[in-house]
């Protein structure tokens, strides 16, 4: 049974319409990847879920619920938690106040939470009163996933993780999100890096000018003439 | 020539920090002539340590003034020149109910709510009258915290999400309705209200000559310390401090964080106005007097003291206010006294020239 179930979407910003009848669906503990040439709207699908666009029609169901048309600090309690593309930590907070904002809307922290990620990121343990500002990109990205692992989300949003990364620190961002999805949290990515997005996860849908255009397990889309004629380079 | 590139990398240290050398230059001449006009005697050891209490008492002003300020600023983004009439309606209200404390039975009440009844008489000062003066502190924060909120339901909040600019321009507007309305209610003219024959004061003895504290600078520098220092500890310690930091920073990502914005800006105003607030009253007590625009009137000092902290720094409001009263007090030391505004913006001017995020700007925020 689907956790998330995108339903003939429309949304974009203010009178801009940018997703067309979009229709996406996210299991739980599956790891789905949207991707798809520059301006098709694929961190608009993301945007919308989280109730930061304007919805123009469609429904977006979680956990049998409609979502569509709360804020975000409601859509936050229901189990999803968002990790934008860039901006992506209180710069100026250490790392250990950027995990409790995370958990803003619990009364009180759970210290076994920050536990919890302490020991998915070492790294963020290490630094946890340094200024998140003063991290690597690599080490900000870890902090960020953390940040929205704090509520221990049933699914997980993903915006471009691997974005301005060193190429070697790509593969590492993309086992952790393995990791993640293993421990049994459902993700849902967008990924300019989209042949590695498309090996590492169970399903992908392409979208091309706010809608869909091809569906299927990473593998195939991979494998298709068509979608690799489309936008993944032959 | 061995030493070409060394007389290079020199000359190209100085030029690059000619205006910071300049300045060390200019500094350490002050310093120097200082000590030459203690020397001489044309100073007094005694003068120059009332110059820097005198610049303290007013540093601290400014800097309590300035939290308010730069709160709004770091949370909301724009430039609220309406807070210098905050810092008047804190004088006004809390003084009107000092006043109706300390005159009750003894004065007609027309007289008191207009603060027109003679503080001779009514005789207020932090020893004769202890209660009114706590009643009207806390009465100044209570109401200059609500007027602050209800502008924002009325004026602001409709217009979340615009531009600085056209929310600074909205300021300037609600600067003047608060203005005149004070105005048209109280009339203009100074209003004394402490009695300073009843205001204990100390003689401290400096280098032979004497430094007199009176009771209510201290209460205003006790006070204005502490207020900061709570301000320091909710900011860092407290889960709330921990969010208005975060939304400061990036309001997106709080947003996406679960943190309730809206509240966090509510209760941004309910703090700055509050401590707005009792800065004006505690102003007041200190110059024992006020008008309808003395708020106003202090308002480009406390902006000085912000921008030069970092606007939208708490901490740079702190330290840029010590730094603007005690440059603009010291001066005196060599310019005329009606030289001492113009001597807190020069300051201003060169430090920002040197440090163009101000002090703290872009270290903390806020």
């Amino acid at each position: 049974m689907a956790l998330l179930e995108i339903r003939d979407l429309d949304a974009g910003y203010g009178d801009l319409q940018i997703l067309d009848g979009v229709d996406m669906n996210v299991d739980s503990e599956e790891y789905v990847a949207i991707v798809g040439p520059n301006g098709a709207g694929k961190s608009t699908v993301m945007k919308s879920v989280f109730g930061l666009t304007t919805y123009m029609g469609g429904s977006v169901e979680f956990d049998d619920e409609e979502i569509s048309g709360l804020g975000p600090s409601e859509i936050i309690t229901r189990g999803l938690s968002y990790v934008p593309q860039s901006d992506n930590v209180f710069a100026g907070l250490t790392v250990r106040e950027n995990l409790e904002m995370g958990a803003y809307t619990l009364d009180g922290v759970p210290e076994s939470r920050v536990e919890a990620v302490f020991e998915r990121f070492p790294i963020l343990e290490e630094r946890q009163g340094q200024r998140a500002g003063s991290l690597s990109g690599g080490q900000q990205q870890m902090l960020a996933m953390g940040r929205a692992l704090m509520l221990d989300p049933d699914l997980l949003l993903l915006d471009e993780p691997s974005a301005g990364l060193a190429p070697d620190l790509v593969d590492e961002m993309f086992d952790r999100i393995d990791e993640i999805n293993d421990a049994g949290t459902a993700v849902l990515i967008v990924e300019q890096n989209a042949k590695e997005a498309l090996r590492r996860c169970d399903r992908g849908y392409v979208l091309v000018q706010g809608q869909n255009r091809h569906e299927d397990t990473g593998r195939a889309l991979l494998d298709d003439e068509q979608v690799r004629a489309d936008f993944l380079g032959g | 020539m061995a030493t070409s590139t060394e007389t290079n990398t020199v000359v190209a240290f100085v030029r690059e920090r000619a205006a910071l050398i300049a300045l060390g230059l200019f500094l350490a001449f002050l310093v120097a002539d200082l000590f030459r006009k203690l020397g001489t005697g044309a100073l007094t050891a005694a003068s120059l340590a009332g110059f820097v209490k005198d610049g303290t008492v007013l540093g601290l002003s400014l800097g309590l003034a300035g939290i308010g300020l730069a709160m709004t600023y770091s949370i909301l983004n724009f430039a609220n020149f309406a807070h210098g009439d905050y810092i008047t309606v804190g004088g006004v209200v809390g003084w009107i109910t000092a006043f109706l404390v300390a005159g009750s039975g003894s004065a007609n009440v027309e007289q008191l709510v207009l603060l027109r009844a003679s503080s001779r008489t009514l005789g207020i000062s932090v020893t004769t009258a202890p209660v009114a003066i706590v009643l009207g502190l806390i009465v100044s924060v209570v109401v200059t915290a609500g007027l602050a909120l209800l502008i924002d339901r009325l004026v602001f909040r409709p217009m979340r999400g615009q531009r600085g600019i056209a929310l600074l321009i909205a300021s300037v507007g609600v600067a003047l309705a608060v203005r005149y309305l004070l105005v048209f209610v109280l009339q203009t003219g100074p209003r004394g209200l402490t009695a300073g024959q009843v205001t204990p004061s100390w003689d401290l003895p400096v280098g032979g000559g004497t430094v007199t504290v009176t009771a209510h600078e201290l209460t205003l520098a006790v006070l204005a310390v502490a207020l900061m220092l709570g301000t320091h500890v909710l900011l860092r310690y407290t889960t709330f401090g921990t969010a208005m930091r975060a939304m400061a920073d990036n309001e997106d990502l709080a947003q996406v964080s679960g943190i309730p914005t809206e509240r966090v800006i509510r209760t941004t105003w309910l703090l700055g106005a509050g401590l707005t607030g009792a800065a004006g009253f505690l102003i007041a007590l200190e110059r024992g007097a006020l008008t309808t625009s003395f708020g106003w009137q202090l308002l480009l000092l406390v902006f000085a003291a912000v921008i030069l902290g970092g606007i939208g720094s708490v901490y740079g409001a702190m330290v840029g206010g010590l730094v603007i009263g005690l440059a603009s007090r010291l001066s005196v030391v060599w310019l005329p006294e009606s030289f001492i505004i113009a001597a807190a913006f020069v300051v201003m001017i060169v430090m920002l020239l040197v440090r163009p995020k101000g002090l703290l700007g872009g270290v903390t925020t806020v």
